[in-house]
């Protein structure tokens, strides 16, 4: 069972690491095509984006931290 | 060597767990009195109880995260009311300035993100969002040093610094935002028009859940963030504390701060989006709840 725990751990925190990555790497390849597209929005954007990174951020962080608990507790 | 590898897992074990436990306050049942957790602290010999945190059950007060939070708030708002209070005409100085820019800021993100006609959610987002501000910002105080000062101190031996590591406030605030929410949307829409739209939709009672799986999210959003800060913070204070007790003691102790400090500036961009996401999404949910449609 302990191996069992540190396996789930470990996957908790890579698997969310990974779609985490996927969907920030997005978010910012759209935000700069639109800003190259339209520079003078780059302002309204930014802190939209960056509304929508913490939010993208929250749910690999999420696991990583229970990924953590089952790690070291 | 693999029972010395055996001691150090336990060891960290112990460690990480010390730092997660918070002080707590609570009914024990095995002598029907109130106290704190067992050997929790020394400071109120009367007040040391028989049981432990995980015997308490229901009513276990979080102490620590109670006192923190209300302590900064306290701090927060009597700073900002002071400031508000001698404010004057004519040039205004550093310390006006910069409250007047807070006020600005918080009120364009409300009213860019708020069409209805409600007075609360100003005052709202601005209590929301600095005062989680403040919470968050306890993350970058060095873990060690409420235990160092509690010991020091007259023996409070547990003791967490950070009431957004402990789920309990986080889902407090959300519980807030939810009642409110609830209130504005039976406002707008009556009871039997909230009732409908929660229940009568083409899928069900779908909608249902993800209205109380969004403010759980809330909550869980900035708990998950600023426990997994505090957590890794903890980890690099095992990392390099482990070298201190076998190796010449002063050589590991620049690439524990240069790795502190690393994820200390990292973090500082996450204590402050999580606040000012909270405040954000709070204005959304708000503004929601009272537009008709």
């Amino acid at each position: 069972m302990e191996e069992l725990r540190l396996v789930a751990g470990a996957l908790l925190t890579g698997l969310g690491a990974l779609g985490g990555g996927v969907g920030i790497g997005t978010l910012t390849s759209k935000y700069i095509e639109a800003v190259a597209r339209q520079p003078e929005l780059q302002g309204q954007l930014f802190a939209q984006v960056l509304i929508a990174l913490g939010l993208t951020d929250a749910l690999p962080i999420i696991s990583l931290a229970v990924g953590l608990l089952f790690l070291f507790t | 060597m693999a029972k010395e590898a055996a001691n150090n897992l336990v060891e960290t074990s112990d460690y990480i767990g010390h730092h997660l436990v918070n002080l707590t306050f609570g009914w024990c049942e095995k002598t029907s009195s109130w106290g704190f957790a067992h050997h929790q602290q020394d400071l109120l010999k009367s007040l040391d109880s028989a049981c432990d945190v995980s015997e308490m059950g229901f009513w276990a007060f979080h102490m620590d995260t109670i006192f923190m939070s209300s302590f900064l708030g306290v701090l927060v708002f009597g700073f900002f009311g002071l400031i508000n209070r001698s404010a004057k005409k004519g040039t205004p100085g550093k310390l006006q300035n910069f409250v007047e820019f807070v006020h600005e800021f918080i009120g364009s993100a409300v009213s860019s993100g708020y069409h209805g006609t409600s007075k609360i959610v100003a005052p709202l987002a601005f209590a929301s969002c600095l005062w989680i501000l403040s919470w968050n910002l306890m993350d970058l105080l060095p873990v060690e040093m409420a235990n160092f000062f509690g010991q020091a101190g007259g023996g409070i031996n547990y003791f967490k610094v950070l009431p957004t590591a402990d789920l309990n406030a986080p889902l407090a605030l959300a519980a807030v935002v939810m009642a409110l929410v609830t209130y504005f949307s039976i406002n707008t829409h009556g009871l039997g028009g909230f009732l409908k739209e929660l229940f009568v939709v083409p899928l069900g009672p779908l909608e249902f859940i993800s209205f109380v799986s969004k403010h759980v999210a809330l909550a869980l959003r900035l708990y998950g963030n600023l426990f997994a800060g505090e957590m890794i913070f903890i980890l690099i204070a095992i990392m390099f504390g482990q070298f201190f007790m076998s190796f010449s003691q002063t050589l590991w102790f620049l690439p524990g701060l240069i790795m502190n400090l690393a994820w200390a500036l990292f973090h500082i961009l996450i204590v402050a989006l999580q606040a000012y996401i909270f405040m954000m999404l709070t204005i959304a949910y708000l503004n929601l709840a009272s537009t008709k449609h």
